[in-house]
Order: C-alpha cells, then structure tokens, then sequence
C-alpha cells in the first residue's frame, strides 16, 4: 500500500511578507483599473499588459536560472505567486502555459540555445506558449495521436491537426506532440516527440472553436508541410510521452485545480457576512475547509516537485478532488445567495455566478478528465 | 519524518497488527477487557507517551503521539488509549506522575460537581477505566479532578461503534480528599479540544487507511465476470474516490498536528476536523458500496472501523458545529476577507465550549 502523506509546508515569515508584496501589487493593479476580477481568470483572461507587468516584477519564470531571466526563487515562492493571481482572478492565461510548462519543459529537456532563445522573452512576459496534445480523434487516448513528423533536410516537415488548443490565437508557439516513427501497438508510448512550432509558420491555420458561450479560447490548429528546423526539436526524437507526462505533474497539481472560482467564494463570503447569516456562511465554511486541506495537498506536492520526487499518483488526487470542489462552489453559492447569473451583470456575484457556472464543466476535463485521473490512481493503489 | 518517529510508528504498527485481531475487537464488544492488549502498549510506553520521564512518561511530542493514535484508529485497537494517554497529559501539566491504568476523560462547564452523589454521564471506557480526569465546575470553581471508579456503579451504554460510553454512578465521593487542581477555564478547556480533536482526527485518518487498504485488497481478490472486480472502471473509481479522501485528510491532519507542535494552531483545528468528519461518511459509504452485501455482516470486518468512522465523525464536534462556530467568529471579529483568512499566519482564536 501506498504511503498517501505528503510534506507539510509551512511559509517562512520572508514568504509571507512575500505574499503581502505579490498582493498589495495585484490589488493596487486592479484599483487603477489594469484588470478586473473573473472566474477562470488563468483559461480565459488574456492581457497582454498584466503578463508584461508580472514579467517586469520578476513573477515569471520566477524559479529559473538567473542567466535565462529567472529569478532563482524556491516552487514555494513561486505557489504564491500563482495562488495570488488566482485568488485575485487576474487574466494570466497569455503567459501561464509557458512559465508552468514549457518553460520547465525547455530547463529540462532543451538545447542551450533553446534555453537562451526562448526563456528570457518568457521571463518578460512576452512570448506565450500553447500546448498541442489532444486531436479530434485522440482525447483521452492521447498516444493515439496522428499528427506526424517526417525528416527533412535540415529540420522536420509536420502534418496534421491540434484541437482544445487554449489560446493558440494569442500564442506565439506550440509544444507540439507528434509521431514520429509509425504506431506500434506492443509500445504504444514510444515513437512520438515534441516539436517547438512557431505559430506565424507558413502552412499554419488557426481557427476558432467557440466555448458554449460563445467566448473564443479554444482553437483548431492545422499543420500542413509545416516546417521545423532542427533546432527547434525538444529533448529526444522518439521521448516525447516521457518529456510530455513530466510536464503534467506540474499541470495536475497546481492551485489552479482549487482556485478557478475562488473569487466567487470570497464575494459570497463578503455578502454573508455583511448579512450577518450564520448559517450560511457556515456552509460556506465548508467549502472553504475543503479547499483549506487540498490546498496543503497541493503546496505537499509542490514541495515534493522542488525535490525531484515523483508525483503523478498525487497529482492526480489533487487535481481529481480540486476540479471538483471548483464545481462544488458554484452549486454551494447558488443556494446561499439568490443570483441572477449573467455574464454582463454590473452586479459582481451575478457574474462570477455566471462565469462559474458557465465554465464549469472545462474543470474536470481539461488536464486530463477525472476518469483518466482516476484510472491513474487506482493503478497506483492497486499496484 | 524523524527517525525516531519512524521506530515509533514502525514498532507500533507491528504490536498492533499482531495483537489486534477481529475476535479481539469482538470481544471487547461483547464487554470484555482486552487486558493482554492493554499490558503490551503499557510495556512499549506507549499509553505514556509524550509525558517527561521524571513523570514515569515514555517522552516524546505530541506529532508521536498523534502518529500512535493514527495507527490505533487504524487496527481499532479496542482500549482506551485515546482517552489515556489525554488524560495523562492533563494530570503531567499538573506534575502527577503518570500510572499506566486505564484513565478516561471528561471536559463538561455545564454542570457542577458539589458531591458527595453525583452521576458523570456517557463516560468513554467507564466501566474498564480505574480512574476519570474530570474537567469542569466543581463547587462553583474551575477545577481538574481525578476520580478513582472503584466504587462508581456503572450504567452501561455504547456508542455505534460498540466503544463503552458508560453513565458512572458515585455515591459518596469525599470531594476534599480527591486529588485536584484550580485552573485556568478558557485555556485548559482551549487545550483539551485541541488535542481531543487532534487525537480523534488522527484515529479517523488511520481508520480510512484501513478502509482504502481492505477495500483494495478485496477488489484484487473477489472475482466476478470471471475476473477480479478492481478490473472494472466503475470498481477503479472507488478505489481512487477513496485514496484521494484519505490523502487530503492526511494533508488536514498533519498540517493540524504540526501547528499544534508549533504552538500556532488557531482555525486549522476546525477547519480539519470539517474536512475529515466530512470524509469519513464519504469512505465509509463507497466502501460499503465496493464491498458489496459481504461488507454488511459481521463476520467481515469492515464495519469494525466503518462503524469507527461513523462514531467519531460526531465526537469533538463534527463538521456542522465546527463550521457555525468559526461562522460566528468570523462574523463578530473578522475584518479580513476570505482568502486573507485563508492565508494569514495569526487569525483571532476559535474558543473552546463545553461540547466533549
């Protein structure tokens, strides 16, 4: 049986001072008008000036080596950094692939000169990255993917198709997964490798899918002879799933599998009390003590990222009992606070009611659906 | 985790394993004294421990001591550990040394002891304890008392779980002759709820690890369609619904625990039991559920910590009082807002009322 205890990190008093600089940033941002507070902020909230602001704060590959624009700081200062940005629901969503992933993805796997190109443009706040995973035939059966590489003179020819890419209309790149020798059914895994493919390519076609209301964050990303040139090849021809699942630890655990409709609790927290409803806020309070225990959880697992440990089975929990609660918020609130829930409310419960709702059944899909998730973690215990 | 916490929990996992079985549990049930259990965690020092050796005490902390529960809670161990080793820690504070017998204990500021008839009601372990650390009003003053049960008629009763929770009758109780000590009301009864509801949250989080574990084992055994059933998605997703509620109440009680160590402890008191009574009526459904009708009877002995779980989830408080109560704090004195609350180090203090 598994060991399920995980480190407790307490925050130093240097980080909470820490936290009090991040915060009093980020509200004094919003006050002057910079940005509002949304639901789902880091999937949906794109600004360009927020990213460049927390670039220039030093907020942004904040754990890197200084010589590529990082600061050197600990994945504890880093937590912060992110839980602030999602407690505040600040549109982050331009540069939060890229400082969650593929900048850790470039230190772990990348050229010197991939790391020299790519990182210190990230740092700033000024090159966004998109993920390309998942295709229209190959959701959760990931290692099915079609999209193919072939070897060309001086780089790679790619063909194929990306769907659900978050944000490809304001990336500048893609991590691109693609197979790279021919599917085989004995080694399912192997055969395919990450491509950095630059967006503005020739033989690039970004369209649109519109979310269920009608918002634009998703996009069809079709690759047709598109061509990458060596260098831009990450990590190992034929290590691709490997490079690939390590980049989900860091996608699995985060506190945006807590956070995403934070700023709807805390509004509705502010209503009860100035109501003076007790009983009411003591339901809420139950969310909130939920939400309390998966976020050491997950502050555990950022710990154990920062010493190299092994983290998918607890990644999965986190992001398993996160998604859920984020659900759990909406449903709570809409029988403690009457609503009308309406995206173009000026009233602010309305809205984030609204966008809660609304965006809601992204949480247990996007990253890996609860299902996968849970196969993952009944291997792990079943083992 | 030290390497002394490591011998502690290596070593008591073993006498646990060894010592407590399904007929034991039983047993005790049926009211008897499971004596042998008893005398072997006496002689391991571990009814002691956290209490100085100059007191007879085994020494070490309390994150030991709650480390010992977590693997009571886990085997059920059918004997009043919880309530002794509590108990002994009450009477060190006050420089009495420690006896090794069965102690329970009892926090109540409702009523008030004059003597010399008096009946202490739903006493956990009452009728196998030797003697009762009894925490509450005693001739109109706030007082910790230690009452010997020798000569106490016990009414008994039980609760879900099958744990003694007996009415002691005492008849004439010379009240001056008893060993007793003024104290400081709010802060004691502070610390009583402090370490009961640690002690309990740390034996509920080692009951759901035995649930997760006796639910993995019997879904790789038990075969149906000709396979085991942990082969079928809808048996997987059980089995991870119950890891992912055991590994965040184990995130609640050890950040708890390691506040209470460092003397920080304030809102994550109620905030993990919250969490952890939640969870074990979550765990000990789906367990049921996965274990199918063998599950049900009394020859499996699954519903020895299910019932456990559904017991203790209401002891200390369970998740509804604690959340009225910090409610209420927070209506009264918060100025913060929620995620301030949620982030800061020193927030206001929940206090403690008369609810053990």
């Amino acid at each position: 049986m598994k060991n399920l205890d995980l480190p407790v990190v307490k925050f130093t008093a240097e980080q909470n001072e820490f936290r009090k600089t991040v915060r009093q940033f980020l509200l004094s941002e919003r006050e002057r008008g910079t940005f509002q507070t949304h639901a789902d902020s880091w999937m949906s909230g794109y600004s360009y000036e927020v990213s460049k602001k927390l670039g220039a704060q030093g907020w942004i590959g904040m754990t890197w080596p200084k010589e590529y624009g990082g600061q050197e700081r600990s994945a504890i200062d880093r937590y912060i950094v992110t839980e602030e940005l999602l407690a505040i629901g600040a549109p982050v969503a331009a540069h939060w692939f890229a400082d969650r992933q593929s900048g850790p993805l470039f230190l772990k796997f990348g050229t010197e000169e991939q790391k020299q190109f790519f990182l210190p443009k990230i740092s700033k706040g000024e090159c966004y990255f998109s993920i390309g995973l998942s295709e229209p035939n190959s959701g959760s059966d990931l290692a099915s993917i079609q999209t193919r590489a072939e070897k060309v003179e001086g780089g790679w020819l790619v063909n194929g198709m990306k769907t659900w890419t978050s944000g490809a209309h304001h990336s500048h790149y893609m991590i691109t997964l693609c197979r790279t020798s021919p599917k085989d059914e004995k080694n399912r895994h192997g055969g395919m490798s990450q491509f950095v493919i630059d967006l503005a390519a020739e033989g690039i076609t970004i369209q649109p899918i519109q979310f269920l209301t009608g918002e634009h964050h998703f996009n069809e990303v079709f690759m047709d002879n598109v061509f990458v040139p060596d260098n831009r090849v990450v990590g190992e021809i034929g290590n691709g799933w490997e490079q690939g699942m390590a980049e989900l630890a860091y996608e699995r655990s985060g506190p945006e599998r807590i956070l995403s409709t934070f700023p709807l609790l805390q509004e509705t927290v502010e209503y009860l009390k100035e109501q003076n409803d007790v009983s009411g806020l003591a339901q809420a309070l139950q969310l909130v003590s939920r939400m309390w225990s998966l976020r050491n959880m997950s502050i555990g697992v950022a710990q154990m990222l920062e010493e190299g440990e092994d983290v998918s089975l607890a990644a999965s929990l986190v992001k398993d009992l996160g998604t859920k609660l984020e659900q759990a918020v909406a449903e709570t609130v809409r029988l403690l606070v009457e609503t009308k829930p309406s995206v173009t409310s000026e009233r602010l419960i309305d809205r984030l009611m609204a966008e809660s709702v609304l965006h809601g059944p992204g949480f247990t899909l996007r990253g890996g659906t609860t299902e996968i998730l849970r196969g993952i973690v009944a291997k792990g215990v079943l083992a | 985790m030290s390497e002394m916490l490591e011998y502690i929990v290596d070593a008591t996992n073993k006498i646990l394993k060894k010592n407590v079985t399904k007929e034991l549990i039983d047993a005790s049930e049926q009211g008897e004294w499971s004596g042998k259990l008893w005398n072997t965690l006496v002689e391991a020092g571990l009814v002691s421990i956290g209490i100085d050796e100059e007191l007879n005490g085994t020494e070490g902390d309390a994150i030991d001591a709650f480390a010992v529960l977590r693997l009571a809670g886990k085997y059920a161990a059918p004997v009043p550990i919880f309530e002794t080793i509590i108990a002994g820690w009450l009477l060190a504070d006050q420089q009495v040394e420690t006896t090794y017998q069965p102690t329970s204990f009892i926090m109540d500021w409702e009523s008030d002891l004059t003597g010399p008839e008096f009946v202490l009601k739903q006493v956990p372990w009452g009728r196998h304890v030797s003697q009762v650390v009894y925490i509450g009003n005693v001739n109109g003053r706030a007082k910790l008392i230690l009452l010997p049960t020798a000569d106490a008629e016990v009414k008994q009763n039980q609760n879900i779980a099958g744990e003694p929770l007996d009415d002691l009758h005492f008849r004439s109780i010379d009240m001056e002759a008893l060993t007793q000590f003024e104290v400081e009301k709010e802060d004691l009864a502070e610390k009583v709820l402090n370490i009961g509801v640690l002690g309990k949250s740390a034996m509920m989080a080692g009951a759901m690890e035995q649930v997760l574990e006796l639910s993995v084992f019997y879904a790789n055994e038990r075969q149906q369609f000709g396979r085991p059933i942990g082969k079928f998605q809808a048996v997987q997703h059980h089995l991870a619904a119950l890891s992912s509620e055991t590994a965040v109440v184990l995130a609640a009680l050890n950040y708890a625990v390691a506040s209470f160590e460092d003397g920080t402890i304030k809102e994550e008191l109620p905030l993990a039991k919250m969490k952890i009574s939640e969870a074990a009526g979550a765990v000990a459904g789906i367990a049921h559920q996965l274990h199918g009708a063998i599950g049900m009877t009394h020859e499996h002995q699954l519903h020895q910590v299910t019932r456990r779980l559904w017991a203790w989830r209401e002891d200390f408080g369970n998740e509804m009082h604690w959340a009225k109560k910090l409610a209420k704090e927070y209506v009264d004195q918060n100025e913060l807002t929620l995620w301030d609350f949620i982030t800061e180090e020193k927030r206001g203090n929940v206090h403690a009322g008369s609810i053990i």
